[in-house]
């Protein structure tokens, strides 16, 4: 049996699933804090299912956004600071104030990952004692043409590591997305994030050692997926806004359409996402108007419209979702899921582990093409099975090849991404046969 | 090409059951099998919107295969409702599928050479012309880019996929290219130049029976590039012809045989420098002259300029008085017993073929005067022709039996006829000859001529008698030379083996060259 | 007349660059947008038709080339364009009196209100492509026989160069090699010419239009008013409204004198069964309908969400997403033998005649 489990303010909401089918109702309880809260969760599991619980997905999206953004510093690398006002990066509003400090440094890459500018280390192992005198322990790094070499960006946090191993280190290259204020903004949140999923993983862990010594913690992604508790101190940022994900997943496995379309009717409005392969169809970012996006794989979820286009050869599922059904769905839409579901906490019961590749290569031809998809493809197997999957229960999912408008003939954007169960779960198969788009 | 009505209608299911479609991969089958009437290669998408109903349009690799152009050329063949789209390999046409089906056009992905799909499928509907068009247009523009003979040939090959293509005289081959020949090969020939042409010859293909050509392609591929092969071999003819001017020139010298090749080098240096001739350094003389005196054929000498190529393209050959001359540098011993054999295993049988002979002046480290050279080739040469066509003969091995071959057979004929009257007369003549020739043969001994002849002794001795008797001098020293000569020569007659290829028949005309 | 240009101006044309782009990613207009937004509190930006300049002023385009990167990988320190125009001062021994876009639509049809800006010079309601082309001698000045040179470039890194060339095919492989040494980008200054040049062989409204079209699409209506709006505007028509169902990528060889790799998405038209393929090469250069070349370029294709009425990123094209694909004409320089010769398919490397010129 699997736990999916969501943390928000003092709550803790939980609803076990035994294959697709819930076993009991979505509980919330509320308790002094967060910790009690989970703690008392636990606990009851314990005492009802006992060791039959053999997974515990934790949603923390509503915790993470909730808790007030740590300091950061900023570290840019470029050839040049910015010369004018103008020209300064600028941040999504909610992030600008966890800025305490920003830091250039000469430095970055071409997209070839050819350096444009020697990385000025010496300037900035000057000015590091004074990085390191104030209270920020956190630190964000993107360099430019860090998607084509990260050797500025790691050389930067090796010399801070050096002088301070304590200091809490985030740089972009671990974030996909080919501009740059995406993945400084990305970086610089999954910092500001950083203690709060320290904090988290430590409580989960904690609970989860104490009352189910056997289970494997997760923690559910914006992509539909789930990933070790370790991860989340390290990359937060993959679990905000993991809801709508959940939410994907969970109506889709009710419903039992692994390929189709969900329709999600919520007191915010009606959205609507697709599965593919057993997952919520992702994007590599999340929109924010038109501000920096946010560089995540995360589910797709837009808005429904009055000319949705209606299809008959597409199975989709209607779930609502709302606290209070009296009012009659709009658009005339008519749930086709039992109420009082609570979808995504059944999606982060049934996550699975995921992993993604996403990076440029450089190809010669078709066949070279052809050869790096498949090394991203083996990549991406082998970090879901370095997740915890089992190498038998691992599927790749998606599997894309990307032009770069304006790019180097050659250079190719390629995004792959893996899912798997570990090997405790092999009867929970995933909901459908895992196909990726391209065979 | 029509085809008659009552004749067996083809369609798509069949040929890709068990016909020449047999390879491809259907990615889209219309229900209805569709009828073949015609196939046409195209390379350029336009070439879609002339095509008859009920045609397999096969588009040519050089096209490509981009989804796109699958899709376009999808388009085009429904507007003109053509029966199938063959595109090579199926990677890109996947997306094309949809549309096939749409459309309702069968289309087919070939791993192969489309061409070789579309000619195959041409010869077994019988509307080869609808391909050969549009092919035989391509590879006429292909080989006309080519300027030496070798490229044309290889080209032409290459159009066939490879089979042996030749250019041939009298069956001799004089270039070649693509796959040996095998006997089981479908021999497909052309003629290259015309009876007054200074080059004449064929162009032969070698298609192997169990492939999938097309023969009357093949021979109209064939036909399409013979104007290419007729040019680059005259193209060629004409660069040796200016090569060969100085060769020519020296064998044309009047020349002092006693001279050293110290004072001719001296006489004739411009002539030497133009030929690239390298002081000091020993030089051998070939020298080719036909085995019939009175066989002159034109264009021989292009031919023979060809094989030439086959042992060394270095020396210009000029045809010359009486023959063809070319003079190779040879350094030492070594490399003239290897130009020697080298003649002899590359030419020799072609030389057989074409009814000449070759001679080769004696390799000495002093670099012996030109005009000396020339002449040892040119005698050796003469002597060859003892031996038949074909014969590579060196001066060196040749000694004084080289004499009896300047000897003019008819005079000494004639001396027969006017001195020996009754012998010539006698009924029994023939035997006679036969035994005194015997006798001579074995330096007068009796009992070896009679085991040569397989007769007994006597027997021998009582001809012997007889020949006496018709005023055969046999007993006086002085005169046996010449009857030896005499009997020499009325033997060939009466063996009768040797008519045109006897060089002692052969020798009027030629008294300017004395031994 | 002249223009004082509004930040609501700058937001429509935002969307209205994004929509010419025909599909590339939008972000670094984005990025302009807002700095050019905030850099008008204080400051008033000009648009000006060519017919109020004198006809011998001086008159450049400033336009981002790239090669190989997003601009908005690598953002402008700020300083380039400037460094530019001195430089093409310094070089001709004259002042620019205004300034044009090298392209109007994606970035290079928002950079000049920058460049405005920061400059003080007037911005020219014209350009010389009347959308985008990947190379910098596809343009109607080049038809008119305009001279490119002398080029300015400034990438990132500072370094600065000054390209004297007179054939725009030498120009676009000089300017490309040195695009990517300076890291990927680099902001130019070219085809400097009188006001009178630009008059006679520019496609003139290029900006205004594109804060028309941005009016049109952000306003609240329903996708069919926008459609029929744009209709009015640009005679625009809707193609097709499909649903992906296959995406490639390099569907050609690609002649390595083009940027970017060649994709394709094939799509069917629910309704009527069409299967819509688009052939794609940093922008739409090809439409085939069942098969039928339906657009090619120099026609302009661009998608929209069939929803939203907005426009779609290739890069988010998913199998399955229904789309808009709206259609229509180039400036009419384009449709001109010279025009054809430069930007029909064949100069993408695609052996097909455009459709206007086998009829003409």
């Amino acid at each position: 049996m699997r736990v999916g489990l969501r943390l928000q303010g003092t709550n803790c909401r939980t609803v076990v699933l035994d294959g697709r089918t819930a076993v009991s109702s979505a509980r919330e309880v509320h308790a002094g804090s967060l910790s009690e809260a989970l703690e008392s969760s636990l606990s009851g599991l314990r005492r009802e299912f006992g060791s039959g619980i053999t997974e515990i997905t934790a949603d923390v999206g509503r915790v993470l956004v909730e808790r007030k953004l740590a300091d950061v510093v900023a570290i840019r690398i470029s050839p040049r600071p910015p010369a004018d006002e103008f020209h300064m990066t600028v941040l999504p509003a909610l992030v600008q104030p966890a800025v305490t400090r920003t830091v250039h440094v000469r430095g970055g890459h071409d997209l070839r990952g050819r350096t444009l500018a020697r990385l000025d280390l010496e300037a900035f192992l000057a000015d590091l004692p004074g990085i390191l005198a104030g209270d920020v322990r956190n630190v964000a790094i993107t360099s430019v043409g860090s998607t084509a070499s990260k050797d500025h960006e790691t050389r930067i946090a090796d010399a801070i590591l050096s002088n301070d191993r304590d200091m809490r280190i985030s740089i972009s290259n671990d974030f996909y997305s080919s501009v740059f204020r995406d993945r400084d903004y990305t970086a610089i949140l999954n910092s500001a994030l950083m203690e709060t999923g320290e904090e988290l993983a430590a409580m989960l862990e904690e609970a989860g050692r104490r009352q189910f010594p056997a289970t494997l913690l997760s923690f559910a992604k914006n992509d539909g997926g789930r990933a070790p508790l370790s991860r989340l101190a390290l990359a937060p940022v993959h679990g905000l806004r993991a809801e709508p994900a959940m939410g994907i997943l969970g109506a889709a496995t009710l419903a039992g359409i692994p390929e189709g379309e969900v329709i999600l009717c919520m007191e915010a409005g009606v959205s609507v996402g697709h599965t593919r392969g057993g997952l919520p169809v992702a994007r590599s970012l999340i929109r924010q108007g038109f501000e920096a996006s946010l560089a995540s794989n995360a589910a797709i979820l837009e808005p429904y419209t009055v000319h949705h286009p209606v299809r008959t050869d597409v199975p989709s599922v209607i779930a609502d979702l709302r606290e209070w059904q009296e009012s009659a769905l709009p658009f005339g839409l008519v749930p086709t899921l039992p109420a009082l579901q609570d979808a995504a906490l059944v999606g982060s019961a049934v996550a699975p582990l995921t992993a993604w590749i996403d990076r440029l290569e450089t190809v010669s031809g078709r066949v070279d093409l052809q050869r790096v998809q498949n090394l991203a493809e083996e990549d991406a197997h082998s970090a879901a099975v370095q997740l915890g999957a089992s190498p038998g229960q691992t599927h790749i999912i998606e599997s894309n090849v990307f032009a770069m408008p304006y790019g180097n003939p050659g250079i190719v954007r390629i995004r792959v991404q893996a899912a798997g169960e570990t090997s405790a779960d092999e009867e929970h198969v995933l909901p459908a046969a895992a196909r990726g788009i391209n065979p | 090409m029509r085809r008659s009505k009552n004749e067996t209608r083809l369609d798509v299911v069949a040929l890709l059951a068990h016909g020449s479609l047999r390879g491809a991969t259907p990615l889209y089958l219309t229900p209805s099998s569709g009828l073949i009437e015609s196939v046409v290669l195209v390379s350029q998408l336009e070439a879609i919107r002339q095509v008859r109903p009920n045609t397999v349009v096969v588009l040519s690799s050089e096209m490509g295969s981009g989804g796109w152009l699958v899709s376009a050329a999808l388009r085009h063949a429904w507007e003109r409702r053509a029966s199938a789209v063959v595109v090579a390999g199926s990677v890109y046409a996947s997306a094309a599928v949809g549309l096939a089906e749409r459309l309702g056009i069968t289309l087919l992905a070939t791993d192969g050479e489309p061409a070789a799909l579309a000619l195959a499928l041409a010869a077994e509907i019988g509307a080869a012309l609808s391909v050969v068009d549009a092919e035989l247009a391509r590879v006429a523009r292909t080989v006309a880019k080519d300027t030496t003979l070798g490229d044309v040939l290889k080209t032409i090959s290459r159009e066939l996929d490879g089979v042996g293509v030749s250019l041939e005289y009298d069956g001799v081959v004089l270039a070649s290219a693509g796959l040996a020949p095998r006997e089981t090969d479908e021999v497909i020939t052309v003629e290259v130049g015309g009876a007054n042409s200074v080059v004449r010859g064929t162009l032969t293909a070698r298609a192997p029976t169990s492939g999938v050509h097309n023969l009357r392609l093949v021979r109209s591929i064939l036909e399409v590039a013979t104007p290419a092969v007729k040019a680059a071999w005259l193209l060629e003819e004409v660069l040796s012809t200016a090569r060969a001017v100085p060769t020519a020139a020296i064998a044309g010298l009047d020349q002092d045989p006693a001279a050293s090749g110290a004072e001719f080098e001296e006489k004739h240096r411009h002539l030497l420098t133009q030929l690239g001739w390298r002081e000091g350094e020993p030089y051998m003389a070939v020298w080719f002259s036909s085995g019939q005196v009175q066989d002159h054929r034109p264009e021989l000498t292009a031919v023979l300029r060809l094989l030439w190529r086959k042992v060394t393209v270095r020396s210009p050959l000029a045809e010359v008085q009486g023959g063809w001359l070319t003079l190779v540098p040879a350094g030492d011993q070594d490399a003239s017993t290897q130009l020697e054999s080298r003649i002899r295993t590359r030419l020799g049988p072609a030389l057989a073929e074409l009814g000449l002979v070759a001679g080769l002046s004696r390799w000495q480290e002093d670099a012996p005067a030109l005009a000396l050279i020339v002449r040892e080739a040119r005698l050796a040469a003469q002597s060859a022709r003892s031996t038949g066509s074909g014969t590579v003969l060196g001066f060196a091995s040749l000694g004084v039996v080289a004499a009896t071959t300047f000897v003019d057979m008819d005079a000494v004929a004639l001396v027969a006829e006017l001195s020996l009257p009754r012998l010539m007369t006698s009924p029994d003549r023939d035997v006679i000859i036969t035994a005194v020739a015997a006798f001579l043969d074995h330096r007068g001994s009796v009992s070896l001529a009679a085991k040569s002849l397989n007769l007994h002794r006597n027997t021998l001795q009582a001809r012997l008698n007889r020949a006496r008797d018709l005023g055969v001098p046999l007993d006086i020293p002085a005169e046996l030379l010449s009857v030896h000569l005499i009997i020499k020569v009325l033997r060939r007659s009466v063996t009768g083996k040797t008519t045109s290829e006897d060089p002692l028949e052969n020798q009027k005309g030629l008294p300017e060259f004395p031994v | 007349m002249s223009t004082v240009l509004t930040t609501e101006d700058v937001r429509n044309l935002r969307t209205g660059a994004h929509f010419l782009a025909c599909t590339i990613d939008p972000t670094a207009i984005y990025v302009y947008a807002e700095m050019i937004q905030r850099g008008m509190e204080d400051r008033s930006l000009e648009l000006i038709t060519v017919d109020e300049l004198a006809p011998d002023d001086l008159v450049v385009a400033v336009g981002m080339v790239t090669q190989g990167l997003f601009i908005a990988d690598m953002p402008p320190v700020g300083d380039e364009f400037l460094g530019c125009i001195s430089a093409i001062e310094a070089s001709l021994g004259r002042r620019v009196r205004a300034i044009y876009s090298l392209a109007a639509a994606n970035i290079n049809g928002i950079v000049p209100l920058m460049v405005g800006l920061q400059s003080s010079l007037p911005v020219i309601d014209s350009d010389p492509m009347g959308r985008v082309f990947p190379l910098i001698s596809q343009t109607t000045l080049n038809i008119g026989n305009v001279a490119i040179g002398p080029i300015a470039l400034m990438g990132v890194t500072g370094e600065r160069a000054v390209v004297e060339v007179e054939s725009p095919q030498r120009a676009e492989t000089l300017v490309r090699a040195l695009v990517t040494e300076l890291g990927g980008w680099a902001a130019t200054a070219m085809y400097p010419c009188s006001a009178q040049q630009l008059r006679e062989h520019g496609v003139h409204g290029s900006i205004s239009r594109m804060i028309r079209i941005g009016q049109i699409l952000d306003a609240s209506t329903s996708v069919d008013r926008k459609l029929l709006l744009l209709a009015d505007l640009l005679g625009a028509t809707r193609i097709a409204r499909a649903r992906v169902s296959h995406i490639e990528s390099l569907s050609r060889p690609t002649d390595l004198g083009l940027p970017a790799q060649p994709s394709s998405v094939t799509l069917e038209d629910e309704t009527t069964g069409r299967i819509v393929r688009l052939e794609i090469q940093n922008e739409i250069l090809l439409v085939l309908v069942d098969g039928a070349v339906t657009a090619a370029v120099p026609d302009m294709v661009t998608l929209l969400n069939s929803e939203q009425g907005t426009v779609v990123n290739l890069e988010d094209v998913q199998v399955g997403d229904v789309i808009d694909i709206v259609k229509f004409s180039a400036a009419a320089q384009w449709y001109s033998e010279a025009g054809l010769d430069l930007t029909e398919p064949k100069a993408f490397g695609i052996p097909i005649v455009h459709p206007r010129r086998r009829h003409a």
